[in-house]
């Protein structure tokens, strides 16, 4: 066994990745553009948006974590990569699993960096919780980008997966986008939040491969 | 111990009398739970007077939600190691009907929630929250299966869905749980309310048996369908083939 | 007789009647599936008998 295929599926995941249009820019804009489109949507009343905004910025990065993984999988079906990929020595779940992380450094990532000044644009104090927020969006944003990952393993053969994505991966985002919110209240209660988030993270980041192992060896067949 | 009922054949003359015996049975038992459950048995004040009828009801289809999610994920785990091909059978007969209970749950739980809670929709209630993300996975499973070309492929990629959902389920429940633990609210019902008395008790597993031989024969017969289906498409292939 | 609820009879009434009614469009239409497949099965094997016969 070596990891040499690891490495090559995640260098070329990150070049698909970066290179299919602008770069790490298209999620970015999804997710400012979703983000933006809710005070047009519920008023700009500044106590609300302070209230709903890191919410919102939980159920935007799930949105574009659905929408960028759409393709993740289905390209290398198409085009042979996917039977390439599985005749290596290389575990197909370690295979997959470098993928997903490669799609979580280019898209996801980017997305919990920028949070910090979409929360000031709903109405957030400047504080360095923002940046602990940013990180909370990161952790999540894995397991998001896992759960999201396995949802694309199984529909890499279905035209139209997208849809089928997000109807597979959002019963599975639940227990992090909960633990993710609540870590960003002080409610009585949540103060272990920000361990299970983590722990969700985890927990993804155990079972996802596999289940997309799993997923790839049927869409090769 | 799997392997015996595997066997398409016996599962066939099996059901052949176990399904109408379910249907028999389930109705009694039903018809019986419900008469003493509107007629019979006395309103219970502390539970909100009349309302808690809707309780054999509504119980019995939660039960079955989380009965039938289960017994789709065994199905599941089954075909996935030993390859059963009835137990596939089994798992998509389950996934339709599965939905179908869990949104009578849903429905029926939402028209209880209007006296007590004041709400149709109570997005504290940790069950009901468990229950609306077990609806999606059943609606997921089937469009899963449903947008796979061929049989083997819906089976394979519903197995593995099925079971990745199965493990989530325990840590859904858990963090819905603890969300909703957050925002409390008055509720009349509560899971550590008073501890039920007998004579709502047998009414109560009386519904509750009677729906699950119900389901029972509804899965049966639909997986009866099902072998029969593959059963024609075998023959029109042959057909095909030699004409 | 129906039996006579205090303020909450349209609720408990509208529950069992979703119930009822679900459970049996449910069975009629698991029957109904069971029927057709039976007969397309019975079509097919017909046509089956009818080639070895010729």
């Amino acid at each position: 066994m070596s990891a040499q295929p690891i490495f090559a599926a995640f260098r070329q995941a990150l070049a698909e990745a970066w290179a299919g249009g602008a770069g790490a820019l298209l999620p970015l804009g999804f997710f400012a553009g979703t983000a933006v489109l809710v005070p047009l949507g519920i008023g700009t009343d500044p106590a609300t948006l302070r209230a709903v905004g890191p919410g919102i910025l939980w159920v935007a990065l799930a949105l574009s974590s659905l929408v960028t993984l759409e393709r993740i999988f289905q390209a290398d079906t198409e085009d042979g990569a996917l039977d390439l990929w599985l005749q290596t020595e290389a575990p197909p779940s370690a295979i997959a699993a470098a993928k997903t992380l490669a799609h979580f450094l280019t898209a996801g990532l980017p997305l919990a960096l920028l949070s910090p000044l979409l929360a000031l644009m709903f109405q957030a104090q400047a504080s360095t919780g923002l940046l602990v927020n940013a990180a909370y969006y990161a952790v999540g944003g894995l397991a998001f980008y896992f759960w999201g990952g396995v949802g694309a393993a199984l529909s890499a053969t279905v035209r139209r997966g997208g849809l089928l994505i997000s109807l597979i991966a959002l019963p599975l985002y639940v227990p992090t986008a909960i633990f993710g919110a609540m870590a960003m209240t002080d409610a009585p209660g949540s103060q272990n939040a920000p361990l299970l988030l983590a722990a969700s993270a985890l927990f993804a980041l155990a079972v996802a491969p596999f289940a997309m192992a799993a997923a790839l060896r049927l869409a090769a067949d | 111990m799997f392997s015996w009922f595997a066997n398409p054949h016996r599962f066939l003359s099996l059901s052949n009398w176990l399904a109408p015996a379910c249907y028999a049975g389930g109705l009694i038992l039903m018809i019986w739970g419900m008469w003493q459950g509107l007629w019979v048995v006395p309103k219970d004040d502390y539970q909100g007077g009349d309302i808690m009828r809707v309780m054999f009801m509504h119980v019995p289809t939660a039960w079955l939600a989380m009965a039938s999610y289960s017994a789709l994920a065994v199905m599941s785990f089954i075909w996935f190691i030993w390859r059963h091909e009835v137990a596939d059978v089994a798992a998509k007969a389950i996934a339709p009907l599965g939905a179908v209970w869990t949104a009578i749950c849903l429905a029926t739980g939402s028209i209880w929630g209007k006296p007590t809670w004041g709400t149709w929709w109570q997005w504290d209630d940790a069950r009901m929250m468990s229950v609306l993300f077990m609806f999606f996975l059943f609606l997921g499973y089937m469009a899963l299966r449903a947008a796979m070309d061929t049989r083997q492929k819906a089976a394979r990629a519903g197995a593995i869905l099925a079971m990745v959902g199965a493990i989530n389920v325990p840590l859904i429940h858990y963090s819905v749980e603890m969300f909703t633990s957050l925002h409390q609210t008055a509720s009349v019902i509560t899971s550590s309310g008073p501890k039920m008395s007998a004579v709502y008790l047998w009414p109560l597993l009386s519904c509750a048996l009677g729906q699950s031989l119900l389901f029972a024969g509804l899965v049966q017969t639909q997986m009866r369908t099902e072998i029969r289906d593959r059963r024609t498409a075998k023959l029109r292939a042959q057909l095909m083939a030699g004409g | 007789m129906l039996p006579d609820f205090d303020k909450n009879a349209a609720y408990i009434w509208a529950v069992y009647a979703i119930g009822a009614t679900a459970i049996l469009v449910t069975a009629l239409i698991v029957i109904f599936r069971a029927r057709a497949s039976k007969s397309a099965l019975a079509r097919a094997e017909a046509q089956i008998r009818e080639e070895d016969a010729a």
